[in-house]
């Protein structure tokens, strides 16, 4: 049978693309209102502790300021509900409802002026005085206030086991225990975070820069105690998000806040260096990873034990151990998360929550086994293929790992190489490769969806 | 921001004239560093006087063989020019290695130098520096330092200096041509920056109202064989970790002469005179040149955060001391 297209494989222009190159592309900050005015936030200067006192007179007397918000003035909001249901709420969102300070960088004031020159400006002269706490900011696998949480990203089981894993790995043939690090990734796309909040007599509209309008219309009704319809969300291109824009973050409660407080349209853009603080990041992680094998290469035990951070102010569990429960086959298998609740910004979203750091280290741990063991590492995969999903039981839906490896293999030139660590070199450079698979769950069915990369990396050789 | 008033000027006595009569000016080049120390509230200047449309934008061959940069000379044009590529190849590619082309198109001579640190404390209004504000206390000790010196330090200060530019200008020893309030003067490079010792602010020697015209490179031979490297935590747009500018006189696989700067590890562009001693005379090989860093290293004094540097910096000066033998093969 064969099928014709006229779409797939052929050149398309997007549908998009001639407004977005010549301009014509209307993003969120763009949106024209009448009157608006502008806000710029303060941030805290200190990571834990309590603000004693604004002083808001300088930053006031600056012409053109409209407005200081703190939590000395702002309107009461209702409390915050959760992302989803089960899920902590992020107390982040709770903007100006007390004077506690949960980690440097958070909003603490803002300044809505007739200018957003106006509104920095006067946003440095806001005088705040705090009452400091020592600060608890470094993460560390040894800690022993690493706590479970009740669920990780995703709704996902915190922990799972079965089998054996200390027995397998004691008599395993090979035994492979390393510690993998990731630092945190800030999602900080083109477009900062910016929203133009316009309060009208039937509600609020938000021309928002976002990736998941219904998150925040539902946070924003519920926060300002107005039925879903009042609220309305649009935004029609988002300018870069990277998962920084899919849920609510401060800055939009803080343009839709200003705008009802001086009833006035708001627009609000974030600086570059305000995006570190109140935009979500990935959170580093400690991933201990223990493999123990048999000498035909087939796994024995797969323990996967990760150590993160989240903020005292909400929980965020990044799932990094969820994709080693279902990419290869073991029957001692363990996986677990433990937080430790630093006073930092609030971890969130970034593209391939979990997965991102976790099969870096599953994937590296692989290879290390594979040169361990005398294995090729593709072949190494191949044998622990699971013929249904190695902790449910459930048939996968599809699942092309296996094909992925075999014809990247082949397009790369992979058996003809000399596998050998150290060897290869160009130039100065030393030569390496790697496997890389990327698992992901999709839908009801569980179903992986692994292409499998090769990925060619340069070391500097080491001279004596 | 806070707002400033801006005066282009007409020319250089007009420009040094109107810094003496107000002690908060100062005088703009290409705006792409002090700009943005105005952005984040670091510099307060009113007004800004406008000097990088004087005509100080020629490149001159002297007599001598040495080159006469004029201040206003922008990087790209500085990095592109023939008879600095073919003459002293060091001071190229250490343009090269810094900023980004758009900010290379923009940024002059004379504000490369005048350039000052990144450390993230003397940038962040809400810590102390003892380089901002005079007697606050140095956050960086304590705290995050990858970035800074290692070598010629003082309790109150850690800064590293920041320009590329002015390493391979400390190699070839280079002029600084000064016009100011009380006339014209000259200062040797090694003269020109200040080691922070208890007075951290004052970067160099000039005085308020000195106007940089240009930079004059004395000739030296050798010098087209000459080599930058720079280290930095990604490839591109990123500050010098560790950064040495060389050029080497190599006879019958002897050292007659050596010039070494480096980059990223003291408060200064630092001339490393000491390997050069311990060159001169020595055979050329890798032996020679590790114990010619070690004897410049000896004197560091790096902090848990940036101990990293001492070895590092040993290795990037054997390594492009070896480059620059192999030239000779």
């Amino acid at each position: 049978m064969s099928l014709t297209t006229r779409a797939i494989g052929m050149p398309l222009d997007r549908a998009d693309g001639p407004a977005k190159v010549t301009g014509a592309a209307m993003y969120a900050y763009e949106h024209a209102v009448e009157r608006a005015a502008y806000v710029f936030p303060v941030q805290s200067t200190i990571a834990k502790g309590r603000i004693v006192a604004i002083d808001a007179s300088a930053a006031k007397a600056v012409p053109g300021v409209l407005s200081v918000l703190s939590h000395e003035n702002a309107p009461r909001l209702a409390p915050v509900p959760p992302p989803f249901p089960g899920f902590p709420p992020d107390e982040d969102l709770a903007l100006f409802q007390s004077a506690v300070v949960a980690y440097d960088g958070q909003f603490v004031a803002a300044v809505v002026a007739e200018t957003p020159e106006a509104a920095r400006y006067a946003a440095g002269l806001v005088v705040i005085r705090y009452a400091e706490k020592p600060p608890d900011v470094e993460l560390d696998a040894n800690r022993a206030d690493l706590y479970k949480p009740a669920k990780v990203g995703g709704g996902y089981e915190t922990d799972t086991m079965s089998g054996d894993v200390e027995a397998a790995l004691a008599s395993a043939a090979v035994a492979l225990d390393h510690t993998y690090t990731t630092p945190a990734y800030h999602n900080n796309p083109l477009k900062p975070h910016t929203t133009v909040a316009v309060w009208r007599d039937d509600g609020v509209t938000l021309y928002n820069s976002d990736q998941g309008p219904h998150a925040i219309r539902d946070t924003v009704a519920r926060l300002f105690c107005l039925p879903l319809e009042q609220v309305r969300v649009i935004a029609p291109f988002v300018g870069g998000a990277f998962g920084s824009k899919a849920l609510p973050h401060p800055p939009a409660i803080l343009a839709v806040m200003a705008a009802r407080v001086t009833r006035r349209p708001v627009k609000l853009a974030l600086t570059r260096e305000q995006m570190f603080a109140v935009a979500g990041y990935r959170p580093p992680t400690i991933q201990r990873l223990r493999l123990g094998a048999g000498g035909d290469g087939r796994l024995t035990a797969i323990a996967h034990d990760v150590v993160e951070q989240t903020a005292t102010i909400t929980e965020y569990a990044e799932q990094a151990a969820v994709a080693t429960r279902m990419v290869y086959a073991a029957p001692n298998r363990r996986t677990t998360h433990r937080l430790a609740r630093l006073d930092l910004p609030v971890p969130s979203w970034m593209r391939a929550p979990g997965e991102c750091p976790g099969m870096f280290a599953l994937e590296s741990a692989m290879d290390e086994l594979a040169i361990a063991g005398h294995l090729d590492p593709i072949e190494l995969r191949v044998r622990n293929e699971p013929a249904v999903d190695p902790e449910t039981g459930l048939p996968f839906s599809s699942r092309g790992l296996v094909a992925c490896l075999r014809e990247g293999a082949r397009r790369f030139g992979w058996a003809p190489r000399d596998p050998t660590p150290r060897t290869r070199q160009d130039g100065r450079w030393l030569v390496g490769d790697g496997v890389l698979g990327v698992g992901d769950r999709r839908g009801g069915a569980k179903a992986p969806r692994p292409p499998a990369r090769r990925i060619r990396w340069r070391h500097p050789t080491r001279r004596p | 921001m806070n707002p400033f008033r801006y005066e282009p000027a007409s020319d250089a006595a007009t420009a040094v004239a109107l810094l003496a009569r107000a002690p908060n000016a100062a005088f703009l080049g290409g705006g792409t560093s002090l700009v943005d120390r105005m952005k984040i509230g670091v510099a307060t200047p009113d007004p800004l006087v406008d000097v990088s449309r004087l005509p100080f934008n020629q490149i001159e061959r002297l007599p001598d063989g040495g080159i006469r940069i004029g201040a206003a000379v922008r990087n790209s044009d500085l990095a592109a020019d023939r008879t600095i590529r073919e003459r002293v190849p060091v001071l190229a590619q250490a343009l090269l290695a810094g900023a980004s082309g758009q900010l290379r198109n923009l940024a002059t001579t004379g504000g490369n130098l005048l350039q000052r640190t990144r450390c993230l404390y003397f940038q962040d209004l809400t810590k102390p520096c003892n380089k901002r504000t005079p007697g606050a206390g140095c956050s960086a000790r304590d705290g995050y330092n990858r970035n800074l010196a290692i070598l010629s330090t003082s309790e109150a200060c850690i800064a590293s200096h920041p320009s590329d530019l002015a390493v391979a200008l400390a190699a070839l020893d280079a002029v600084v041509h000064v016009q100011g309030p009380k006339g014209e003067q000259t200062i040797s490079l090694g003269d020109f920056y200040r080691r922070p010792g208890d007075e951290p602010w004052r970067d160099t020697v000039l005085e308020h109202g000195d106007l940089i015209t240009a930079v004059e490179v004395p000739p030296l031979a050798y010098a087209t064989h000459s080599h930058h490297r720079k280290v930095r935590d990604r490839a591109s747009f990123a500050f010098a970790l560790v950064s040495v500018a060389a050029a080497l006189d190599v006879a019958d696989g002897i050292v007659r002469d050596a010039r070494i700067a480096l980059g990223g590890v003291a408060p200064v562009p630092w001339r490393a005179s000491k390997a050069e001693v311990a060159l001169r005379g020595a055979p050329a090989t890798e032996e020679t040149f590790a114990r010619a860093a070690d004897a410049e290293l000896a004197d560091a004094q790096p902090l848990p955060g940036n101990a990293f540097k001492v070895p590092l910096a040993r290795r990037v000066i054997v390594r492009t001391l070896l480059d620059l033998t192999e030239g000779y093969q």
